[in-house]
């Protein structure tokens, strides 16, 4: 034992095996990221930044304002105010926001929403000078929604990460029924 | 208002009863059998000498089909839609009498000679199909039997 | 008691209960829609389905007697599938708005669908597609959410003793709704929104606004009249959203009315006030605390060095918290003035000073469920399901209900009329003759109570009712004299009588003779005071009396506002302008006040005139006791920041007192509370003595041929005071004053309904107000509701010298 010890400490063999290392890894690619000027893709199924879906039909909100994502949202963060449109006599939202600093992105919101009205896109990058800019309202998440998920992509979200609800209601066409998970279903 | 007869009539079917309003239904009847039908006047006024509610006299009215809430005519024409009468051909005597007379379902002659209504069952199976004018029968029925039939009744 | 098992525990229930009261009353949760606690059994809902052993068939629990020996199981595999079934079939009809629909949450269907409801419904049909009704006030019906438990129509009917709505047609094309499917015109208690278990009924102020899990719910009092009801307030953001009746909650165990229910918005306002105002060359102009209180203080003690304290006067509130009105009695202690009094004085106090004649107590609370103990009960001239709606409601729940008998002497066809065993519908303001013409009926037939023989003033009595035969009253009051000796009979006849009345300080048909001569029949009917239902008008009218607010070798009321004897006057949450009798004389004499002070929650027409105002918080703002009708301190809390720089009035008091170097006592509320401890622990029942005072029917204001008619003012069941007016809600509702002519009166003077009519009083004094043709006054009378400031209807009412029904006779001409 003591005799290969002398050996290695005469003859480096450490270092030279640590050199050889240096030496290899010159030749291979770097595996950290220029982060700024280089972004890293988001995965499929990421959850980011919050963004209000847009209507394609009526260019506005498709938010009912049922309140369910403010209800299940482990963290309070989203708090919704609704009226009455004095015009239409229907539900609409007055004011709608989401604390996004307080947000621990659990996407409770996006599967407990009825209608598909709220999304968490794949922007990542929450850097500002002010909290006020991370407080969304209901015109930045709309904003959001213009940004980042605009076209197919914003088309697709539903039916590529969440479990599509609609697919769930089969039945008879205005009738009584309760979701039921979809392996059931079959 | 209430004629004096009218009145006299629902007094008595009310007194029969220890509480006014059980004679509700007969009340609704007197009112129909001089009238034709029960407006929301007459309601109004029926209720007031039973001591009830509109809404509850109302409540009553709706429910019984042979209340009338709307005005008919003269003759009533009933035509059974049960199993055994629509098996039998009952969609062609319906329609016959459509349009015969033209009007639909619950419609009155513009002369105000008919009414056409549906009905649950006459308890004619046997004849089916079969309709009831006032208080007559007919079965065996096909669209050809009807013109005479309804000639009877003017 | 009966003993059961359920679910394998023995229990033990009341005779007549059914099992599923039983079960109910020992924690045992039986799924149920269609039963409530006040109403008979409909069994419709079938969701209660139980199990008794040795039955075949399921039993609905609701509507089936507990028997001796039962064994009921409540929670078995083959219930869970009939309650599946039976939700499934509820759900075929139902829709599934619950995202919008503002019951979500606390919806029971919704609760029980989650609970047992099967993912799929088996059953297709057809959706109903009825259009929401919106165009009620404050309530709005949703037929297509509706399951047809008819819980509603029976509170409505049963409960409520309206029957404004019920359910029309039959099958699949039934539903709710007032007859011939008209707009929905009825008291807007709500009570049927309380009642629906589902969201086919809500109410409009709440419509939208906020998802109900977001709401943080709080028990408050009621701050209207005397019933003192507990009302669940629920807030958001700082404001209140909605007010709700729990069941079980409170002294009203969860009832309200319209005034509890939906008046609860006046609290915002915009015409509150947010900062002192000081009179500055003729206007009032907003000042600081400093400046204000600095102001008042100059100015009464200079008013007090020139010409005494006694040139000073207070008037306090009713609806202001007995720490309020305690500071107030304290300050006018401190400058050394008797000089208060309140609204009081044309109200309660008529009916303190004929208890303290008869009786020698101040006060006397009700307890509000006495009247179910009563077998015959006997209401003079009050409509107390106005006045007092909860009081009221057990009242008609003893004859409906109890079976009582239920006698009502009322000129107006009120709703305790309507219901009652026998109506004598006499003429306005002769309540103390009819009442005298009954006791001289009892006395001629020896039907009394002869304990009564020994009481004092018996003797009196008898000389005094000599003349009030029945035949003699009959002309007086206008019913038969055999009416007047039935009721007599009744009367004598009963175990446990009661007798009601109330009187409204904008009521103007019954005085303290009225209320003595209800009490003598108590007497002679053997009776001691807990006979008598006489409930306090607001709720804190108890509580202001005994806090001192009340003219004890002072001036009252009617010295300090209908005679210039004041040089400074300080009002605490009272508009005398409009809201006392003869508003042009209290009108003058506040103008002609060399300083006045007002301390209010709004710019009030009296605020108007004054040389300070200063802005109180108001209920729900603040916190303090309120004493109602029923004696018993509640505790009211603040639920919401004062609006602007508002402060509690006896804060105001307590520094104004401090500034003018007084001894004010308590610094905090803590040490305030120990002070008034005393006054909320009240010993009304000290009865030292009983004693007939024999009292004549009152001269009142006879109609003659210029000024035929009699003019009867009052208050509705919506209305509470001119406060409620500025309430959008119950606005909404009821918003204008109108005056009730009888169809033949109409005819003689040419009056339309729905028109404008002018009113003369025989002074000459003038009001315009719409008509309402109706048979519920008789004729001879009008009646018009006090509460609206912009109708002046006190134009033409005058205080009365004596305590005595101040009624007024006037001409009306159709315009």
């Amino acid at each position: 034992m003591r005799l290969k010890k002398a050996v290695k400490t005469v003859f480096f063999t450490e270092i030279l095996q640590g050199m050889a290392l240096t030496l290899r890894s010159m030749f291979s690619h770097a595996v950290t990221r220029q982060y700024p000027k280089e972004k890293r893709p988001a995965m499929p199924g990421f959850r980011g930044m919050h963004a209000f879906v847009r209507d394609a039909k009526t260019g506005r909100e498709k938010c009912i304002a049922c309140g369910l994502c403010g209800a299940v949202c482990p963290s309070q963060c989203i708090h919704i105010y609704t009226r009455e449109d004095d015009l239409e006599q229907k539900k609409v939202i007055d004011r709608y926001e989401i604390e996004a600093l307080r947000c621990v992105y659990c996407g409770f919101c996006v599967e407990a929403c009825p209608v598909g009205a709220i999304a968490l896109t794949e922007h990542y990058e929450y850097s500002d000078y002010s909290r006020q800019a991370l407080y969304f309202d209901k015109e930045k998440l709309l904003d959001n929604w213009d940004r980042m998920m605009a076209g197919k992509k914003g088309e697709e979200y539903f039916e590529k990460f969440w479990f599509p609800k609609r697919d769930s209601f089969r039945s008879y066409d205005g009738q009584a029924v309760f979701r039921k998970p979809k392996e059931e279903a079959k | 208002m209430l004629s004096e007869e009218e009145r006299k009539e629902i007094e008595a079917e009310a007194g029969q009863y220890d509480r006014k309003e059980a004679g509700s239904v007969e009340a609704l009847k007197v009112v129909q059998r001089h009238r034709g039908w029960v407006s929301d006047e007459a309601i109004r006024d029926i209720s007031a000498a039973l001591d009830m509610t509109p809404d509850e006299l109302d409540a009553v009215a709706t429910f019984y089909s042979f209340i009338f809430r709307r005005e008919v005519g003269r003759n009533l024409i009933l035509v059974c839609d049960s199993v055994a009468c629509y098996v039998m051909g009952y969609q062609g005597v319906l329609d016959s009498i459509k349009e015969k007379l033209g009007i639909d379902l619950g419609g009155t002659t513009e002369d105000r000679r008919f009414t056409l209504l549906p009905i649950s069952c006459l308890g004619q199976c046997d004849k089916a199909p079969a309709i009831m004018i006032n208080e007559d029968i007919y079965g065996n029925l096909g669209p050809e039997m009807l013109d005479s039939i309804l000639s009877r009744y003017k | 008691m009966i003993e059961l098992t359920i679910n394998g525990i023995k229990v033990q229930t009341p005779p007549k209960t059914t099992i599923l009261q039983a079960a109910l009353a020992n924690g045992i949760y039986i799924p149920h829609l269609c039963w409530d606690r006040r109403l008979t059994p409909y069994g419709g809902c079938r969701l209660c389905l139980v199990e008794v052993e040795g039955q075949k068939k399921l039993f609905a629990a609701c509507s089936s007697p507990a028997e001796n020996n039962m064994v009921v199981h409540t929670e078995t595999p083959k219930l869970e599938k009939a309650r599946k079934t039976v939700l499934e079939l509820l759900l075929v009809h139902h829709p599934l708005d619950c995202p919008i629909c503002d019951k979500a949450g606390e919806c029971e269907l919704q609760e029980l669908a989650f609970k047992y409801g099967p993912a799929e419904s088996r059953f297709a049909a057809e959706r109903k597609h009825d259009p929401e009704s919106l165009a009620a006030p404050l309530i709005e019906r949703n037929p297509n959410r509706c399951i047809l438990c008819g819980k509603c129509v029976r509170v409505c009917r049963e409960h409520q003793g309206v029957g404004a709505i019920n359910l029309l047609g039959r099958g699949f094309k039934s539903k709710v709704s007032p007859a011939f499917e008209e707009t929905l015109d009825c008291e807007f208690c709500g009570q049927c929104v309380d009642a629906c278990p589902v969201g086919a009924l809500g109410t409009k102020p709440f419509r939208y606004r906020s998802r109900v899990w977001f709401l943080e719910d709080k028990e408050n009092i009621c701050p209207y009249c005397g019933v003192g009801c507990t009302t669940t307030l629920s807030l958001r953001e700082g404001k209140i959203v909605r007010a709700r009746g729990i069941d079980g909650t409170g002294i009203n165990e969860g009832d309200l009315c319209p005034r509890g229910r939906f008046g609860f918005d006046y609290i915002e306002s915009e015409h509150r006030l947010t900062t002192p105002l000081i009179r500055k060359e003729g206007n009032l102009q907003p000042a600081t605390w400093e400046e204000a209180l600095g102001y008042i203080s100059e100015r009464l003690s200079e008013i007090k060095s020139r010409f005494g304290a006694e040139t000073i006067g207070a008037i306090g509130s009713e609806r202001c918290s007995v720490e309020d009105n305690y500071m107030l009695k304290k300050f006018m202690d401190a400058l050394g003035s008797k000089n208060i009094d309140s609204r009081a004085h044309f109200g309660y106090g008529k009916i303190s000073e004929a208890l303290k004649k008869a009786f020698n107590i101040r006060a006397l609370p009700v307890e509000l469920n006495a009247p179910l103990k009563a077998d015959v009960l006997f209401v003079l001239e009050s409509d107390l399901t106005s006045t007092h709606p909860i009081y009221g409601l057990k009242v008609l729940a003893a004859k409906r209900d109890l079976g009582a008998t239920l006698l009502v002497a009322d000129p107006k066809q009120t709703k305790l009329a309507r219901w009652a065993t026998r109506w004598m519908r006499i003429k306005p303001a002769t309540g103390a003759a009819l009442v005298n013409g009954i006791m001289k009926a009892m006395l001629d037939e020896g039907i009394y109570d002869k304990k009564a023989e020994g009481t004092h003033g018996f003797d009196a009595l008898k000389e005094a009712l000599a003349k009030y035969t029945p035949e003699k009253v009959s002309e007086i009051t206008g019913i038969s004299a055999d009416e007047i000796r039935n009721a007599a009979k009744t009367l004598a006849s009963a175990r446990n009588p009661m007798l009601f009345a109330s009187i409204g300080s904008s009521e103007n048909t019954k005085g303290t003779g009225t209320m003595l001569a209800l009490m003598d029949l108590c007497l002679l009917l053997g009776r001691g005071p807990e006979a008598l239902g006489l409930p306090a008008e607001f709720a804190d009218t108890l509580g202001m009396l005994e806090a001192g607010v009340r003219p004890e070798g002072g001036l009252n009321v009617e010295d300090m506002l209908y005679r210039p004897n004041l040089r400074a006057l300080y009002i605490m949450g009272e508009n005398p302008a409009v809201t006392f009798p003869d508003a042009a004389k209290a009108e003058e004499v506040l103008k002609g006040i060399e300083f006045l002070v007002v301390q209010d929650i709004l710019l009030t027409e009296t605020a108007q005139m004054a040389h300070v105002v200063l802005p109180a918080a108001s209920w729900a703002e603040k916190e303090g006791f309120f004493v109602g009708a029923t004696g018993k301190p509640q505790k009211f809390i603040k639920c919401l920041p004062e609006t602007g720089s508002s402060m509690p009035d006896w804060q105001i008091l307590r520094n104004l007192g401090r500034l003018m170097q007084l001894d004010m006592g308590a610094k905090d509320e803590e040490g305030l509370d120990a002070e008034i401890a005393n006054h909320l622990s009240l010993c009304f029942r000290e009865q030292a003595a009983a004693s007939f005072v024999p009292v004549e029917q009152a001269e009142m204001e006879m109609p003659d041929s210029g000024h035929p008619l009699i003019l009867a003012t009052g208050i509705l069941m919506q209305h509470s005071g001119s406060l409620t007016t500025i309430s959008k809600n119950i606005s909404s509702a009821i918003a204008d004053a109108y005056i009730q002519v009888n169809p033949r009166d109409a005819k003689t003077y040419g009056v339309v309904d729905e028109k404008f009519t002018k009113i003369t009083a025989k002074d000459g004094a003038s009001i315009y107000v719409k008509a309402k043709v109706t048979d519920e006054v008789p004729e001879g009378m009008l009646f018009v509701p006090a509460h609206f400031a912009h109708a002046r209807v006190n134009l033409l009412t005058k205080p009365s010298a004596n305590g005595e029904a101040p009624t007024v006779a006037v001409k009306i001409e159709g315009a």
